[in-house]
């Protein structure tokens, strides 16, 4: 187990690596739209963010926020029917647009992986596990079978499959909810890839088993210096392994902060609206606190800050343009009007 | 119903030993095998309280509802329902004992008739139980929705139309158009986003107060049972293994099971998290169909000994309230002080702090 990775990570954490603290993903202004009855909706608006080696960024937001539809546009694998406008990502330096379909193809998987919710429907039910983890490692490394399926075991035995040599030639259906979560893990890490995107990866899983999968990402970063984009809903599960956060808003970024600057020096109002939401198991409470209103449709945005129809604190300012993302001296960006004047803790 | 006691006293529902037996499909060499997947539960539920049962895929706990509710067969034990034995009951009257036993699923997608308007829907069980027709009818179902906060423009609206919080008042009219008088809600809030969660658990809290409902709350988020229950009963491989009052079981659980699943539960406190002594349990819940021998959380647990293996541990009260079924509190012998001894088992049973306080 642990056994130390064989070569160097990847080149594009070594050219990063002249200076050690540039980022692995950056993106930057990122614009997508989708065909709607109207016209173009634009359901991901200007949205930026960079994650260094070795960090995670949680991504936060409700359904129809645009966190899961900027993770895909990561990956390269937004559907042909939306419209890239704006912006670009850089992986290890490498703008991903400027790349064919064939060198996409060459980077995901070897520089950039990702996960999903629901493990069954990414792995294909009808071949053995340690196949299709050996048939990436085989894709990306031109080993041969016999080595490609040595690697899949040994990832397998990472990600903490016990008997990995037996397992790795059973089906999917074989395993459980939690185990497949670590099958998926083990194929993406398989190639030991710079970025791993995480697409509410404990979502479906129960919370003992939630605890184990969070602990295996948490140990994959540091051994392997992985960076991590994690995108979720749950608040307790970015408290827990998040060291950045983006809170995303009807398709834009409204703050991004440390997780503790997030937690204790909130900025925004809507930030502090969904910490407030949270259930806490900690906490005997008799009425859950509840957000007025509801988050507007990329066909219906309001003329200012999309918060503004929400918010207890707009004023006639909110309403009548869109406040920019503002940073401050110590890295916390706000995307409000009044984030200077207001003191936010959650209620 | 039963005579002499006072009907407010009398629990609306009570479960004593209940079992449910589910037959496997037959694969070659296991033909005919069966599956315990509920073993002997037993909660009660009074009038107008909220019983949370809490547990992972897999623990039994959707079947112990189902099997409450005689919506599956192979059920053993009794269900008493206002005093009134379900089990045994023919089909005929076991359907207009229904009316008071209603339920509200995950996903009410799947729950409603995709090509039904809502008023077809919410209105089926006041056709077949009551007789409305018409204008009665129609009067009634705008009432309904007016009571799960919705207005009567949804009437004629499709289920595909509605959101997701929207979809679950719609299926939480239909459980309460016959005034039951216990909803078993199955994860009924698990699927939403957080505001809406709140705002159905709000709705729920409101008809909780308005109409004297009693729930049987089913899920396996923690703290939303926090917020809800009045007890909560922790299922595990198909038993309760711990229950009690909700502040006593989160401020002192008893169960290691119920200790690891509160110590997973992610707060969302970053100071907290990294503060915390958290129980990571190793592997998955053993095969329900081959339970293991002795207690079924032995292969998991922490402070298992020689006995967990061979033998079944039996529900003994804790201090606080509620039972707890593990070796570490062995049954109750005669003790002196009533009050004051078990609490010391408890704390010389509790190796890891879960520290439930918040860190400032």
């Amino acid at each position: 187990m642990n056994r130390p990775v064989n070569g160097t990570i990847t080149g594009v954490v070594d050219g990063a690596s002249a200076g050690a603290a540039a980022p692995v993903l950056v993106v930057d202004g990122l614009c997508v739209e989708f065909a709607g009855k109207a016209g173009w909706e634009r359901v991901v608006d200007d949205v930026s963010f960079a994650v260094r080696r070795g960090e995670t960024l949680a991504i936060v937001g409700e359904s129809g926020s645009g966190k899961s539809v900027t993770s895909l546009a990561c990956m390269g694998l937004l559907p042909a029917s939306a419209c890239h406008r704006a912006g670009r990502i850089v992986l290890g330096g490498t703008d991903v647009a400027s790349l064919s379909r064939r060198q996409l193809e060459d980077v995901r998987g070897d520089e950039i992986a990702m996960i999903f919710q629901e493990p069954m429907t990414s792995l294909d039910p009808a071949f053995r596990v340690g196949d299709q983890i050996a048939e990436v490692v085989r894709r990306h490394r031109g080993t041969s079978w016999r080595q490609a399926r040595a690697r899949a075991v040994e990832v397998l035995d990472i990600v903490g499959i016990p008997r990995a040599a037996d397992r790795a030639r059973s089906y999917p259906h074989e395993f459980s909810g939690g185990m497949r979560q670590r099958v998926m893990i083990a194929m993406a890490i398989s190639c030991e890839p710079a970025v791993l995107i995480a697409d509410e990866p404990t979502t479906a899983l129960d919370v003992t088993i939630q605890a184990q999968v969070l602990d295996l990402l948490r140990r994959m970063k540091a051994e392997f210096g992985m960076a991590l984009v994690l995108v979720t809903h749950d608040l307790g599960v970015v408290a827990d392994v998040a060291d950045r956060v983006a809170v995303m808003y009807a398709g834009s970024m409204v703050e991004e902060a440390s997780v503790d600057d997030l937690f204790y020096r909130t900025a925004h109002p809507y930030t502090q609206g969904l910490l407030s939401s949270m259930p806490q198991v900690h906490v005997a409470g008799e009425q859950p606190y509840v957000i007025p209103g509801r988050m507007p449709s990329p066909s219906a945005l309001p003329p200012g800050c999309r918060f503004a129809p929400r918010c207890a604190y707009a004023i006639d300012a909110c309403d009548e343009g869109l406040p920019a993302l503002r940073r401050s001296s110590t890295g916390h960006a706000a995307r409000c009007f009044r984030s200077d004047e207001l003191e936010l803790y959650p209620t | 119903m039963s005579s002499g006691v006072p009907i407010t006293a009398q629990p609306v529902l009570e479960v004593r030993d209940l079992e449910v037996e589910f037959r496997l499909r037959g694969r070659p060499l296991r033909r005919g095998r069966q599956m315990l997947a509920v073993n002997r539960v037993n909660f009660t539920l009074e009038r107008g309280k909220v019983l949370g049962l809490v547990g992972e895929s897999g623990s039994g706990k959707s079947s112990a509802a189902r099997g409450a509710m005689r919506l599956v067969d192979g059920v053993r034990g009794s269900v008493r329902l206002d005093g009134v034995e379900l089990v045994g009951l023919s089909r005929r009257d076991l359907r207009h004992r229904r009316r008071d036993m209603q339920m509200v699923f995950q996903d009410p997608y799947s729950s409603l008739d995709p090509s039904s308007q809502i008023r077809d829907s919410v209105g089926e069980p006041l056709i077949v139980h009551e007789q409305l027709r018409g204008g009665a009818l129609t009067d009634r179902v705008a009432e309904l929705l007016g009571l799960v906060g919705l207005s009567t423009q949804y009437l004629t609206r499709y289920p595909g139309e509605l959101s997701g919080g929207q979809r679950q008042r719609i299926a939480i009219a239909r459980a309460i158009a016959l005034n039951p008088k216990v909803v078993f809600c199955d994860e009924a809030v698990s699927a939403l986003d957080v505001s809406t969660q709140n705002q159905v658990i709000r709705l729920l809290k409101g008809l909780q107060e308005s109409l004297g409902l009693a729930y049987v709350f089913i899920t396996h988020d923690l703290s939303v049972v926090r917020h809800i229950s009045d007890r909560v009963a922790v299922m595990y491989l198909g038993q309760i293994v711990e229950s009690g009052p909700t502040g006593r079981i989160f401020e002192s659980p008893a169960h290691p099971y119920t200790r690891a699943l509160l110590s997973a539960a992610l707060v969302p406190d970053p100071a907290y998290q990294r503060a915390r002594t958290r129980i990571v349990l190793q592997g998955d819940l053993p095969d329900p169909a081959n339970p293991p021998a002795g207690c079924s959380f032995a292969g998991r647990c922490g402070d298992v000994m020689e006995r967990c293996r061979v033998e079944a541990p039996q529900p003994t009260p804790v201090a606080g309230g509620g039972e707890v079924a593990c070796h570490l509190y062995p049954v109750a012998v005669p003790v002196p002080d009533p009050a004051s001894a078990p609490q010391r088992v408890i704390e010389a049973a509790r190796p890891q702090a879960v520290g439930l306080e918040r860190n400032p």
